[in-house]
Formats: C-alpha cells, structure tokens, sequence
C-alpha cells in the first residue's frame, strides 16, 4: 500500500462528531460499520484532522496505520468476527448530544 | 515517410523510401485505482439500476479483461471481489477465492475457475473469454490458462437489471486490496493473440479507437487513464455505465502501473 493511511474506529456516541469532509469517507452511510453497529471505521491519508484527533483523544486512542488495521481487521478472529460482516450503516441519533 | 538523408546541403535532402514513422498513440497506462480492502469500494448507481450486459442481447459472446495487482492473493482467508453483480437475473461475480484462484461464478454454466498460480505484488493481465455455445476460456497475460465447456449455458440470458460492485460484494464486504486498470467488457470472444496485443500495450494504444478489434468494446473504464485526474463517479467511456465510488478521493490515483 503506497498511500500514508491511517484509519480509526469511532464508537456510535462519538460518531456524529465526525466532519465527513475531514475523512475519505463520503457520509455517515457510506462508512463502513462493525457487524452490532457499534463502531464506525474512517481513514485518511497523512496527517490526523483536527475532528477526529479530537474525538481520538477523547477516547485515548491513536489512528492505526492500514499494515495494522488490515491484520486485525483480516487476519485475527477478534477483527473478523466483529468487522467480516457488514451491516447497514444504523440510524444517525435524532436528538442533539448533550454537552 | 522517413526523415530522409542530407546530402550536405541544408536546403536539399532525399527521402528514405520504407522508413516509416511510428504512430504515436494517446492513451498510455500511466494509472491505476487502488483499493485499501478495509473500506474503499465502487458501485453503479443504484438509481440506475444497470450493470453491463455481457454480450449482445445478454446471449452473445463475450469477454472481460482487466489488468490487477494485490499484496495478498489469499485476501488472508477471505475472498476478494472484483466484480459482483447483485439483483439481477444471473448475480454473476469474479473474485480471487481464499487460496488465490480466479474464478467467475453465478453465471447460466455455474462458475468457471483460472487454475493460474497468481502471486502477491504482481500485475498480471487476465481475460475471461466466453463463446455462449460452446467454450469459456481463461486468458493470463495473453496465454490460456483454462478452458470449460460451457455450452450448457447456451441462451441463457444475462440482462442490465440490477447493481454492480466493484471491488467488494453486495453489501461492501469481500473488499479486494490492491490496484486494477483498464478495465474492458467486449461484445465478442478474444482471441490470444488479441489479449496479447492489450498486454503489451505499452505504445498506448486507445481501447476504443487504436485496435482492429476496438468495434467490440461495449464497457471500458479506463481508471483515470490518461490523464490521471480523479473523477467520481469513474467513468466509463464507451456507455457511460459510471461506477459511484465509495469512501475514496484522489489518492486512490495510483503511477503503480503494470505497462
């Protein structure tokens, strides 16, 4: 893989923090969810953006290049069997977080 | 017309007669889409509701070729689509299965497997050849690797209903890692010697206009060749059977390129 990619799995709470313009994702939809759509995946390339290093930093986790997301997500049974199967991305929440 | 031979006069030459000037063609492969096999993956527009129709009518011949390059010919245990069509009379899909064979299934003969031994970080040309009445034949860079009778499936008609996914299955899983370009359907079976011909395109010949088979090509998406400009949706320039693609900008443009 050629490209400097890093992704991130961001929880359903923190999700709507997400700047999708920020991520290679397109939306909430297109992003790809963990099989209970529990967990959303983005990825960029280089440098963290500002919206997700603050939500990663929230969390206390850092992005994982692909080398590492792709042997958890392909190559451990933990990945598989959290991340093989794709559902349809869950309903955005409805009401606003709250602060 | 050749340039010709001075005779030491700057104002006089004589023509070589026989030495003909190469023509230069205008579509080098130069790029390639690369995909992360985590999240990135393509779709026709699902409005649309289209996928190509393999073969005149859905009961011609055919033939698939594309070029492709993974760093895993395994998908570490789980399969790689390239192609998969979903919602449609024959949901037909080529994917690298878990120990790296080519195959192409859901077809109206069943599935048909390329037996050639890929391996990881390599760019091969493959082509899957098929005459409705009698054979389908897997083609790896202008070689055949395998041949099954298909006759069984003589009629059977494929249609353009339905959603194409490009390097994943129908519900974004099964991602394919790695790198495809030229990406071509045509309306006819291809010989070696014409699979060879694209193989070893390296002067750029336009898929469209350059070969004496180019009146065959009915889908052709290019993957930002020549110009190496992102565009979303990818296009296809033959039909305009764009292909949506997902969570990917312009740095799925690769110079990773196989000619």
């Amino acid at each position: 893989m050629a490209r400097d990619l890093y992704y991130a799995r961001i929880p359903y709470d923190y999700a709507r923090d997400i700047k999708w313009d920020e991520v290679m994702e397109n939306d909430w939809d297109s992003a790809r969810w963990n099989t209970d759509q529990t967990e959303v995946m983005v990825h960029w390339v280089g440098k963290t953006p500002g919206g997700i290093k603050k939500i990663l930093d929230v969390l206390k986790q850092t992005p994982q290049p692909h080398f590492i997301e792709n042997n958890y997500i392909r190559k451990t049974e933990d990945g598989k069997n959290k991340w093989e199967l794709r559902p349809i991305p869950p309903k955005p929440p409805k009401t606003p977080k709250k602060k | 017309m050749g340039l010709g031979v001075g005779n030491g006069n700057a104002n006089q030459w004589t023509p070589t007669a026989g030495a003909a000037v190469p023509p230069v063609y205008s579509c080098p492969t130069d790029y390639s889409i690369e995909f992360d096999g985590l999240t990135e993956n393509g779709t026709t527009p699902p409005l649309g509701n289209l996928i190509p129709l393999l073969g005149a009518a859905g009961t011609g011949n055919f033939c698939i070729s594309f070029w492709f390059k993974t760093p895993d010919v395994t998908g570490a245990g789980t399969n790689q689509r390239i192609f998969n069509v979903t919602g449609s009379a024959y949901n037909w899909t080529v994917y690298l299965n878990t120990t790296g064979k080519l195959i192409i299934a859901g077809t109206p003969w069943g599935s048909d497997v390329c037996n050639f031994v890929f391996n990881d970080n390599t760019w091969y040309h493959v082509a899957y050849s098929a005459a409705r009445g009698s054979f389908g034949r897997w083609v790896v860079n202008g070689a055949q690797s395998d041949v099954k009778n298909i006759s069984a499936g003589a009629g059977l008609a494929f249609t353009s209903a339905g959603i194409m996914q490009l390097a994943s299955n129908g519900s974004g899983a099964q991602l394919f890692e790695g790198n495809l370009t030229e990406i071509a359907i045509w309306n006819n079976i291809m010989s070696d010697a014409k699979l060879t011909e694209l193989y070893t395109n390296t002067a750029g010949k336009c898929y469209g206009s350059d070969f004496s088979f180019s009146s065959d090509l009915a889908y052709y998406w290019s993957c930002f060749n020549p110009s190496g400009v992102f565009t979303n949706p990818m296009v296809d320039s033959v039909t305009s059977l764009n292909i949506n693609l997902a969570n990917m900008d312009a740095t799925n443009v690769s110079t990773d390129t196989p000619l």
